[in-house]
């Protein structure tokens, strides 16, 4: 059978080019109204396009390094919980393991149900909510942790399986103390699977709309926030800035998802999630 | 005995499965906490499940409706992934690898930076506040999840098999049918189990496109959280997370029932 892309092979492809197709129109719409054209669908009438506006606005930058900052928070405390967590299940003796299966629940809440548990949580006269005082920020940072954490364990607990305990032991016996058992042993195990899903979690948690829009402040704004309200409570003038906002979002994007696909292809064998 | 002795903290098992049950479990309970209270109330009161039985019909009817787009977007998944990914399982070379990670990029993607865009091709195409505008939006991002399993499932099965069938004389469907699927069902369930979850529980897409017209789970719970009901909140926050579970341990049981009456293992 032969192994290379021929016309034929090419041709299976096909039943996925209209959602490819889709995708890219749409992104493809974005940058077009982001230069002021085909603002409105009744008139040919162009605005000027939406990156001076935005480049000179204090709003886009407040929002842009705000979301990387929520990204970059909610996905360094995920990975570390989520691996301290899978590094606690792997610890476990195998009959107590179907009731640590509990931790599966937040990969099934929708995110609008997370963002309920965290209000809940957070609320006035809650006890977190008094022990963190500032609302929206760290409300939105545990959402994420406690949704996203979970999912790094999955990946990470998947590879740890495979992981023999003994050699901690041997290493023990032979004289290693704890860190350098770690380092020398379950760090190489662990970084692998912690990194891809750690690139997943920082472009959810950078991009998403369900949370901030249950839990965010206004001001500053998550940028999908920004960008939805721009959208859709302001005229059509406000449109080429908020189509601008979103094409930079979506460059950021794609510079995490080629960081992505490089780690994985690195670690060909290991564990891949999408 | 090593295996109690080497975990990474020296603390008794029963604590590990408490931590691990204060982090879950607990904010299960807290839903079902709330959903029995009432402001300014002591006392448990059934209000929050009366009041949704009262609404049933509308309640339900938002279920039935994110049941429906959730169910059809695995079958979408499923049918248009199934061809792009056994060529992507049989063929090799830095092309694959490439086309590969082109495809699987919207799930990757925050759905807004296109989802936006689409919107607007979708009202002049007609296709907004429409059940299938709200099924084609979800399959745009929730495909990938299907096309990597359908990949991984095929990447398992021997070429071999095919040939064999084929030379057996199995025309192309019957092949696929009776020799490949069987192969494929567990890795499309994985695959449509996160499908349908990605569909089901999504909130802004659905919002978006369907635009308060097309009813949904999601949009029928979100105001009662906005204005701060957190009692039929979380009542209806239990219902959503059972939905799934339920669905997924009648999936797992006509998995191995099905697999089982073919004589394979599970």
């Amino acid at each position: 059978m032969s192994r290379s892309w021929s016309i034929r092979r090419a041709c299976a492809l096909l039943p996925l080019l209209p959602f490819v197709l889709f995708i890219a129109a749409g992104v493809g719409y974005t940058v077009l109204q982001s230069l002021g054209l085909w603002i409105s669908a009744h008139s040919a009438e162009s605005y000027p396009a939406g990156y001076a506006v935005i480049l000179r606005s204090a709003w886009f930058y407040r929002s842009l390094l705000y979301s990387l900052w929520i990204a970059t928070v909610s996905t360094l405390l995920s990975v570390v919980l989520g691996t301290l967590l899978a590094l606690l299940l792997r610890g476990l003796p195998q009959r107590l393991y179907p009731f640590a299966l509990m931790y599966k629940i937040p990969l099934i809440l929708p995110h609008v149900v997370i963002g309920l548990i965290v209000l809940l949580g957070f609320g006035r006269g809650a006890a977190l909510g008094r022990l963190l005082a500032a609302p929206g920020s760290s409300a939105l940072v545990s959402a994420y942790v406690f949704k996203s954490a979970s999912f790094v364990t999955l990946l990470v607990y998947a590879v740890l399986r495979g992981f023999d305990l003994r050699q901690l032991e041997t290493a023990r016996m032979l004289g290693a103390g704890a860190l350098l058992s770690f380092r020398a042993l379950l760090l190489p195990v662990i970084l692998p699977p912690a990194a891809t899903a750690g690139v997943i979690v920082f472009l959810f948690s950078f991009g998403a709309f369900d949370l901030p829009f249950l839990l965010g402040a206004s001001r500053p704004a998550m940028l999908a926030i920004d960008v939805y309200n721009r959208y859709w409570y302001r005229d059509l003038s406000a449109r080429p800035a908020a189509m601008a906002s979103l094409v930079v979002m979506f460059l950021f994007s794609l510079l995490f998802v080629t960081v992505y696909f490089r780690l994985v292809r690195r670690q060909k064998h290991g564990i891949r999630h999408v | 005995m090593f295996e109690r002795s080497a975990g990474p903290a020296r603390c008794p098992d029963y604590l590990r499965l408490a931590a691990i049950a204060g982090l879950f479990a607990l904010p299960v309970v807290m839903l079902l906490f709330y959903s029995l209270s009432a402001r300014g109330q002591a006392e448990p009161t059934l209000r929050a499940w009366r009041y949704l039985f009262a609404e049933r019909r509308n309640f339900l009817s938002a279920l039935a409706s994110s049941l429906s787009y959730g169910f059809s977007a695995v079958i979408v998944a499923f049918v248009s992934c199934v061809l792009p990914a056994k060529a992507i399982a049989r063929a090799h070379g830095s092309h694959t690898a490439a086309i590969e990670a082109v495809l699987l990029t919207p799930a990757l993607l925050p759905s807004i930076s296109f989802a936006i865009g689409i919107h607007q091709l979708f009202i002049r195409a007609g296709l907004v506040d429409t059940w299938v505008g709200v099924l084609l939006i979800l399959s745009f991002v929730s495909y990938p999840y299907m096309l990597r399993a359908l990949i991984a499932s095929y990447e398992s099965i021997d070429p071999a098999y095919e040939q064999c069938a084929r030379n057996l004389g199995a025309g192309a469907l019957r092949t696929f049918l009776r020799v490949e699927l069987p192969f494929l069902l567990p890795g499309a369930a994985a695959g449509g189990s996160v499908v349908f979850l990605v569909a089901f529980s999504d909130y802004f897409l659905v919002f978006l496109v369907g635009g308060g017209i097309v009813p949904a789970f999601t949009s029928y719970l979100v105001p009662f959280i906005r204005s701060a009901d957190y009692s039929i909140a979380s009542a209806l926050s239990i219902i959503f997370l059972l939905v799934p579970i339920g669905l997924f341990v009648l999936q797992d049981r006509a998995l191995t029932l099905l697999l089982r009456r073919r004589g394979m293992s599970v």
